[in-house]
């Protein structure tokens, strides 16, 4: 079981919000799908739903397009938009909506409610819950069949601190019991303890297919700290092995794209004495915003030069 | 996923919200209640004068109800476009003619199940009232209005279902047709230069049909026809309702 998106683009008119995208979403981990706002993600989990249809390539869930899909919320459990509920509803009338056209049991709906923690408000009517609560309520909606596939578009949206580590849980058992788990975000920080796995997008195109460590390895941009009493001298030998030494605040130095054992060895060499020494590295949300800026700069290169 | 499953859903979407319920309700209220005030309290003046038509004071009180059956139909179409519950019911059911069809099969099996006893009873209480104006089932074309009012309620909340799914918008297909089909055409109807036109509308042929007693010069079809009219009006609603759900993106 895995969601596969085949070289799939989407244009609304003369935009493209997809192009070209290709990757899997594998079992048995949190599959983090990440990218700027108006990158394309919530166009292409909506196709992965049936609500839009691609442009061209094809979405499969499961090997099959989700409109072929018969009793589908046994199979998929989605969370786009929380607020597209009715006020005037019930929550508990809003899962037996959903339960009853794909027969599941009713029994499925407190338990889906009371898994939230909304068992207690299951009676009232949505238009009093709070954003928090409504969300909550997404995810009910998306766990109401005990489906093998989750796809859920920014779940961490109006939750409490205590509500985020309660659904980073949620999601770590599920992608624990073999499922497909997939979670937008637009906030690299969220995803890096959240997810296993990254698919990141920028203008609708992939940028990266990656396992978070791998990520962090490739894309974290390292870079030596270092404080010295000879800078000039070890500015000019670093200079001579390729790197650079860039002043940094309160009289320390950095030596990016650098390793401290590079710079303690050029050092060493020179008998520069060293009174600090170390790795830092790049935070992730630094990286992935690296990364989209790039996108965009590409985005916008063929329009260059053209009259 | 069976036909009886989305029935079911689609049952408990109506049931679940009081606005919907509520209209629903109305109508027979309206209707019943409208027709009987005018024939209890106007039935004696009326009769005196020479183009009484007892069916017509006795079905007053549809042009009031038509606009309670109207709004339950669109709030039950339009509230999914409204609050943007459209996506969660087709991840839940994706075969967009699966969900299409159970959301007429409801609206119209709940319009016919209102409709019919409230048309029956409608008719008994108000010609009740009348008296020895009234008239009785055997009468010429009251048999014929009596099953067109009946049948006016269905044909109308599809015909509504089926042009808020055009529009996808609420507010839109509210705007447009409660002052369309409510407003300018019965207006219409008193500028003889429009009648020729207005007379062809949904609610006006059906209305004919439900009330017209004896042949109205001003009307160039038969009462006969209002129904079938008023039917090709829906089918084209419902049918141009399908096209835009199958076609566009949710």
């Amino acid at each position: 079981m895995h969601i596969d998106v085949r070289n799939v683009t989407k244009r609304f008119g003369s935009t493209v919000a997809v192009d070209q995208l290709t990757f899997q979403v594998e079992p048995g981990r949190v599959t983090g799908f990440l990218g700027p706002n108006g990158a394309g993600k919530t166009t292409t989990m909506r196709m992965m739903l049936g609500l839009d249809r691609p442009t061209s390539g094809e979405v499969l869930v499961g090997g099959r397009p989700y409109v072929q899909l018969d009793e589908p919320l046994r199979l998929v459990g989605a969370l786009l938009d929380p607020s597209a509920v009715h006020p005037g509803r019930r929550a508990r009338d809003q899962l037996l909506i959903l339960a009853r056209s794909n027969r599941i049991p009713e029994a499925r709906v407190d338990a889906a409610l009371d898994l939230v923690g909304l068992g207690t408000v299951a009676g009232r009517r949505i238009g009093g819950f709070s954003l928090g609560m409504r969300q909550r309520l997404g995810l009910a909606t998306a766990l109401l069949g005990d489906p093998r596939v989750l796809i859920l578009d920014e779940p961490l949206n109006g939750l409490d601190a205590e509500g985020i580590q309660w659904i980073r849980g949620l999601l770590r058992n599920l992608a624990g019991e073999g499922r497909v788990v997939l979670v937008a975000s637009h906030l690299m920080n969220e995803m890096a303890v959240t997810a296993d796995h990254l698919v990141v997008v920028g203008r609708g195109r992939l940028l990266a297919d990656v396992s978070m460590t791998e990520f962090s390895a490739r894309y974290g941009r390292g870079r030596v700290f270092l404080r010295t009493t000879g800078p000039q001298r070890l500015g000019r030998a670093l200079a001579a092995d390729g790197f650079a030494l860039t002043p940094a605040d309160d009289g320390a130095w950095e030596v990016p794209a650098a390793r401290p054992d590079q710079v303690g060895a050029v050092a060493a060499r020179e008998g520069i004495p060293l009174q600090e020494l170390a790795l830092r590295q790049d935070s992730l949300e630094e990286a992935f915003l690296r990364m989209t800026a790039r996108s965009t700069e590409f985005a916008a290169a063929p329009g260059q030069g053209t009259p | 996923m069976t036909v009886r499953s989305v029935l079911y859903s689609e049952w408990t979407k109506i049931r679940s919200v009081r606005s919907i319920v509520g209209s629903l309700l109305l109508t027979p209220v309206l209707l019943i209640g409208a027709g009987s005030f005018a024939c209890g309290a106007y039935g004696g003046g009326e009769a005196s004068h020479d183009d009484f038509n007892p069916l017509a004071l006795g079905f007053w009180g549809a042009n009031f109800a038509q606009v309670a059956a109207a709004v339950f139909a669109m709030l039950a179409m339009g509230g999914e476009y409204e609050k943007g519950t459209m996506v969660s019911s087709l991840t839940a059911v994706p075969q967009r003619g699966r969900l299409y069809l159970g959301k007429i099969l409801t609206v119209g099996g709940l319009s016919v199940v209102m409709a019919v006893p409230a048309a029956l009873l409608t008719f008994f209480l108000t010609q009740g009232l009348l008296a020895e104006h009234g008239v009785s089932l055997d009468s010429p074309g009251v048999a014929r209005g009596v099953m067109s009012l009946a049948l006016y309620f269905p044909l109308l909340t599809l015909l509504c279902v089926g042009i808020t799914a055009i529009f996808r918008s609420l507010p839109t297909t509210m705007g447009l047709l409660l002052s369309f089909l409510f407003l300018l055409s019965p207006l219409g109807m008193e500028v003889p230069s429009l009648r020729t036109f207005v007379q062809f509308l949904p609610d006006r042929a059906g209305l004919y049909a439900a009330m017209s007693l004896h042949p109205n010069t001003d009307i160039v079809y038969s009462a006969w026809l209002g129904m079938p009219i008023m039917a090709v009006w829906t089918a084209a609603a419902v049918i141009g309702g399908w096209q835009v759900l199958r076609s566009r993106d949710a």
